[in-house]
């Protein structure tokens, strides 16, 4: 019975006229998507070769470990073929500077503001626009259209038990709209193997992952117009209604949960912030000369004092001063110790400060717009090919941690060499070149997989919760349909 | 008898529960768009006044002219830019300047907030886009074949009706229906523009009442469509599943794909990989400046042990002439290097004044991209932002310099100069007043440069209206009323 | 007419309303205490006008709803109780069915008999049942999108067929025949019964009632004002009784 009723949903999905041409439009776009996203990422691959292979050309060119100032490019990551993600919306480029921070800066939708205009379109965005909606096109008449054509009647006139009818409607559907989509989505990955895309084994884990999660978010809409086709009698109303919810789970509710939030938690600007910072430097600067001032004055007086004293014995006269000296040297030792540990720790209040609030804005934000599973599916996505908000910030701590390790490895380059080096055009010599093969590597290391499996896991529930809310759903309406 | 049709249109269209459902989730939602628009303007101008505020209190302290050489300026939010956001967040929205080089644009509101990125924002722009476009199909898509179906048409034409009067009815009952209730949130939303005391310029308020013309004209686009492909098809499911189709295509993939293909088709080198080769030449040529300041100094110690002419005059005319050769190289090496990335960027400017002349070309197919295009010109918030945030903040940089040299008689150029006795005694000056430093105020160009530039979509968006309109009337003419 | 003389089976009671009564939610009473009973090898024919309740007898034989007091029964199962096992004893043809639009004739067959549970048909028994009904074998592995309302009409019949229930129930299964099919279908209507099938047919149809059924019962709001065996009729007499009944009744309401 179950077998017969399936077979019959995989028929008539598949032979309808509609299904030709939306299918086709889907799997165009499909393969078309992949197909750019490859395009982007060999742009972005032959973009990041030139920079870097000239960083290194000056880098070459330097003499003095002083000015070498090396700028780390972002690598171009496979996976932003399928889910851009915020990553051409943050900075590719980072100058590893002296204070131990580094930025990303130079996005590419500020760069190239074109792209920006209308934004890009990556395989998640057609799952998450352009199939949601597919899935519904295909499944908002379901049960009422079967109502309209009376052969809801003609099924229920034999002995068909109305759960196994429900039941065989959403498997039948399911099947009957996953499957032929399998056919582009395995053409894209194709595509990428044909590019020859280095995709690690662990990429294609990511991809795998990816493609559950896009089925899932696809199943829900299958299951959200089965539900409104059995909760409405005529396919119109149902066609309408769900149209309006795909337009406010789809392109409202995502952008409005974000921008309430931005409402209610306010946040800072870089620059408020910088600027307090400098506020603060030159508060604690001032200190800091005031007190070096002072302790040079009694330094002066001390000494003063000394020849005063008229000592004659020279070994005495210079034990004397030695310990002046060092009592100054001591004083302003701590001094600046004290600047510096105070700066530092000014800096790390704020910016902690500054960090949590944006997570709580974050956070706000994307439960709100969690409201919709078309938010749950984007963030999970992007989560998954590493191009979610996690990357600005891993990435930047990861570079900070790099360029301390820099900035040491430079200071003992400098001492090594003896101080300043600086090569003398008036003795017309030759400066050497640095052998830079000793300089640290930087590389990006991706959050492991199973961190991400975690971080995601909250979308999977809302998507799952989703699906059984809208089955529940059906099947509970279906069960008190009203089949005449 | 026209009069009677678009009264019977009107009347159908709002008497109908769809219309009252959909009709109130737009009117929320426009609503919603001035409102968060409002909200959103007055968050920038908040953050605005706090950066500007917090830029020049770098200088707080300071008691002496000639130390306030460099500082940002900050783009000025502009309420229309609020509510057709545009790629105001894409354009960097501060600008380091010293009054001598080009001045830096630091980074864009997105990259700094990636948040706000994920999902982009909820704008006026965004709302007409998308709702008035759905609007207009639902409610047009079944204009002909609909009442077809419904034997409504065979029964209107039992009597004696001209055709052109029935399609021109139909056409002028459906937009009036839809366009008037609009018209309603649309105003109440300005309403709250005024009410909530953000004061526009007499510029704005003809750029904000155009940009709701380009809406009217949009839906109007959408309109005409639907009823053409109404009488093109036999039934209204199938006149609306390719509508929708359309819909999909023109509001979420042409304008991408353009772009998309536009950006494959024409490569443009990247501004980084231009600045890496300056700074490659520059090293080169400060090192070939350096050798030959060796060699002259060189020369200059040899004719100095070997010289005859031993007095201090000759001594120092030597050593000028040796340096201003130097000096000259040093100009010849620079301009040399102006010249050249000069060069490359003109290069860079054209090939992507090409790319976006393809991109643009083949986005406007689509009539939401032409909108997008003609809402965001209007706002100011389209690509010229960059271009006209730059000259504005180089006007100033001008301004800049020539506020530094009443203030201390000196070029900008020149060098500062630290002694730490004056130091002390600056000390004991007065701090200078920061507030006399020139605000930035962001110019945007004058209401004709805005029309002139915005002036080709909307003319294109009249452009698809006749020509759907055409269309409708033609293939109603021919249509089997059966 | 060969009436009952080749009947095989005997003379058991097959559908039954007993009582019937069905007051809709808004407080409509469609069905007054309706009782009849329909033996095999025989026809039933229900005349009134529109909404007399006809739609709503064979809706409650079909446990399409519930009655809100007396039972319909097939072979003595309360098709309210056990909806499912009356149901394999029960075959159906509606009126003005659209079937599955992109199937084939012999694919809306197909799927129909085997949702019955006849899973073992071949192709030539689909074939044959369709020239049964009178549609042609060129249409048979066509498409039924360009089909008319009356050749949906044959495929409904097919399918009811091919279920080879005992009883079978027709709602108006004559409109949109044109009157040569209208003719074949009364042939295969005393087909069916002569193979001994038990069939309940609502129709507007008068004279086709009186040529065809064993009993007619005319029904005016919700009642059966009138139940004749077909030897107490004749044409005329049944055109007369339809519109005395309807006006007779008419007059009691007013």
């Amino acid at each position: 019975m179950i077998l017969t009723l399936i077979e019959k949903e995989l028929k008539s999905i598949l032979s309808s006229p509609k299904f030709v041409s939306v299918f086709s439009v889907c799997s165009v776009l499909i393969v078309m998507s992949v197909y750019i996203g490859i395009e982007e990422y060999k742009t972005a691959m032959v973009n990041y070769e030139t920079v870097t292979s000239q960083v290194t050309q000056q880098m070459r060119d330097e003499t003095e470990w002083n000015s070498l100032n090396p700028q780390i490019s972002r690598y171009p990551d496979p996976m932003q073929i399928f889910v851009s993600g915020i990553n051409n919306d943050i900075g590719r480029q980072a100058r590893i500077s002296d204070y131990g921070t580094a930025d990303l800066t130079n996005s590419s939708y500020s760069q190239n503001m074109i792209f920006a205009v209308f934004r890009s379109m990556d395989l998640m965005f057609i799952v998450q626009i352009v199939l949601s909606l597919f899935a519904i096109l295909f499944t908002y008449d379901a049960i009422n259209g079967e109502r309209e054509k009376g052969t809801l009647k003609l099924s229920f006139a034999n002995p068909v038990p109305r759960i196994t009818y429900i039941i065989s409607k959403v498997i039948g559907s399911w099947l009957g709209l996953v499957i032929p989509l399998l056919i582009p989505i395995l053409l894209g990955a194709a595509l990428i193997l044909f590019y020859k895309i280095p995709m690690t084994a662990a990429h294609w884990k990511q991809y795998a992952f990816l493609i559950g999660l896009s089925v899932l978010y696809f199943s829900f809409f299958i299951c959200l117009g089965v539900f409104f086709s059995s909760l409405t009698k005529n396919s119109s109303s149902s066609f309408l209604y769900l149209l309006v919810i795909w337009v406010c789970l789809v392109l409202i509710v995502p952008r409005a949960g974000v921008m309430i939030a931005g409402q209610f938690v306010k946040v800072q600007t870089a620059s408020e912030i910088s600027s307090q910072i400098s506020l603060k430097y030159g508060e604690l600067s001032d200190e800091y000369i005031e007190k070096i001032q002072k302790y040079g004055k009694e330094q002066r007086a001390g000494l003063e004092n000394l020849e005063r004293e008229g000592i004659t014995s020279r070994e005495e006269f210079q034990k004397r001063y030695e310990v002046i000296r060092e009592e100054y040297r001591k004083k302003a030792n701590t001094a600046e110790e004290d600047f510096s540990q105070k700066l530092a720790e000014f800096d790390a209040a704020l910016k902690e400060n500054w960090h949590n609030r944006k997570a709580v804005r974050q956070k706000l934000g994307f439960s709100l717009s969690r409201f919709s599973p078309a938010s749950a599916y984007q963030l999970a996505a992007m989560d998954f090919a590493g191009t979610g908000m996690s990357l600005k910030t891993d990435y930047e701590d990861q570079l900070r941690t790099y360029s301390r390790l820099f900035n040491k490895f430079r200071a003992d380059k400098i001492e090594a060499s003896g101080g300043r080096g600086y090569a003398n055009v008036f003795e017309n010599k030759k400066p050497e070149p640095l052998d830079l093969s000793e300089i640290p590597e930087f590389s990006f290391v991706n959050p492991e997989l199973s961190h991400v499996l975690k971080s995601t896991i909250l979308d999977f529930g809302i998507l799952s919760f989703y699906i059984l809310l809208t089955i529940a759903g059906s099947f509970i309406a279906f069960i008190r349909y009203d089949v005449r | 008898m026209l009069k009677l049709i678009i009264f019977k249109e009107l009347r159908e269209v709002i008497g109908s529960a769809k219309f009252v459902a959909t009709f109130g989730i737009c009117s929320i939602l426009i609503i919603l768009a001035f409102f968060a628009g409002i909200k959103n303007y007055e968050t920038s101008l908040e953050e605005y006044n706090a950066s500007t505020a917090a830029n020049l209190r770098t200088y707080k302290d300071t008691t002496d002219w000639d130390h306030v050489r460099d500082h940002r300026i900050v783009l000025t939010p502009m309420p229309l830019a609020s509510l057709i956001i545009g790629l105001s967040n894409d354009v960097p929205r501060a600008a380091y300047i010293n009054g001598r080089d080009l001045p830096s644009l630091s980074t864009s509101n997105y990259s700094q907030q990636p948040v706000f990125s994920v999902f982009r924002f909820l704008d006026l722009e965004f709302v007409f886009q998308v709702i008035l476009s759905l609007f207009a199909i639902l409610f047009a898509f079944d204009a002909i074949n609909g009442e077809k179906e419904r034997g409504t048409l065979r029964l209107s034409f039992a009597n004696s009706l001209p055709r052109a009067g029935y399609i021109l009815g139909k056409l002028a009952g459906s937009f009036l229906a839809l366009a008037l209730p609009l018209i309603i949130p649309i105003l109440i939303g300005v309403l709250m523009v005024s009410v909530m005391g953000i004061s526009l310029t007499a510029d704005e308020w003809i750029r904000l009442g155009l940009f709701i013309l380009c809406g009217m004209l949009y839906l109007g686009v959408f309109l005409t469509l639907s009823v053409f492909i109404s009488c093109l098809t036999q039934r209204p499911s199938s006149s609306f599943l390719f509508l929708l189709v359309i819909w999909v295509c023109s509001v979420l993939i042409i304008p991408r794909a353009s772009v998309l293909i536009a950006g494959n088709t024409v490569e443009v080198p990247s501004a980084e990989e231009i600045s890496v080769k300056r700074l490659q030449l520059q090293r080169q040529n400060a090192r070939t400046a350096d050798e030959k300041f060796g060699e002259a100094f060189q020369q200059f110690l040899k004719e100095l042990r070997q010289g005859n002419d031993k007095s201090p005059e000759f001594q120092k005319r030597r050593q000028e002439e040796l340096y201003a050769e130097v000096d000259k190289l040093r100009a010849k090496l620079d301009k040399d290097l102006n010249d050249f990335t000069d060069r490359l960027n003109e290069e860079r400017h054209n090939k992507q004044i090409k790319q976006e002349k393809l991109a643009f070309g083949i986005s406007r197919i689509s009539p939401a991209a032409v909108f997008t295009l003609a809402a965001t010109t209007l706002s100011d918030t389209s690509m010229e932002l960059r271009n006209h945030f730059m000259e504005s903040a180089q006007a100033y940089s001008k301004s800049f310099a020539d506020f530094f040299r009443d203030k201390t008689g000196k070029s900008i150029d020149s060098k500062m100069v630290f002694d730490m006795d004056q130091e002390e005694k600056k000390k004991q000056q007065l701090p200078i007043d920061i507030n006399e430093i020139p605000e930035f105020v962001y110019q945007a160009p004058d209401l004709s440069t805005i029309l002139h530039d915005a002036l080709p979509d909307i003319a294109l968006l009249i452009l698809f209206n006749l020509v759907f309109f055409t269309g409708a009337f033609t293939a109603f003419m021919r249509y089997d009323l059966r | 007419m060969t009436e009952s003389i080749n009947a095989g089976t005997n003379n058991t009671i097959v559908l039954e309303a007993d009582k019937l009564t069905k007051r809709y939610e808004d407080g409509v009473l469609a069905l007054d205490e309706l009782s009849f009973t329909i033996k095999s090898s025989e026809i039933y024919a229900m005349l009134g006008a529109n909404g007399a309740g006809k739609t709503t007898t064979i809706n409650l034989f079909l446990n399409f709803i519930e009655p809100t007091s007396g039972e319909a029964r097939v072979m003595g199962i309360v098709t309210h109780k056990e909806p499912l096992l009356a149901k394999e004893k029960l075959a159906f043809v509606s009126e003005n069915v659209m079937l599955y639009q992109n199937f084939t004739a012999i694919q809306n067959l197909d799927y129909f008999a085997k949702l019955g549970g006849k899973k073992n048909y071949t192709r030539d028994d689909y074939r044959n049942v369709l020239l049964r009904v009178g549609l042609q074998e060129e249409a048979h592995n066509k498409r039924l999108k360009g089909f008319s309302k009356g050749m949906r009409q044959k495929c409904g019949i097919a399918i009811a067929i091919l279920k080879d229930a005992p009883a079978i129930l027709l709602d108006e299964p004559t409109s949109g025949l044109d009157p040569k099919a209208g003719y074949e279908f009364i042939q295969l209507l005393d087909n069916l019964r002569s193979e001994g099938k038990s069939i309940l047919m609502s129709t507007h149809d008068i004279f086709r009632a009186r040529e065809i059924a064993d009993t007619v019962g005319i029904m005016n709001q919700g009642k059966l004002v009138m139940q004749a065996g077909r030897d107490e009729l004749t044409d005329k007499d049944l055109e007369q009784l339809y519109m005395k009944y309807m006006a007779g009744h008419m007059e009691a309401a007013a």
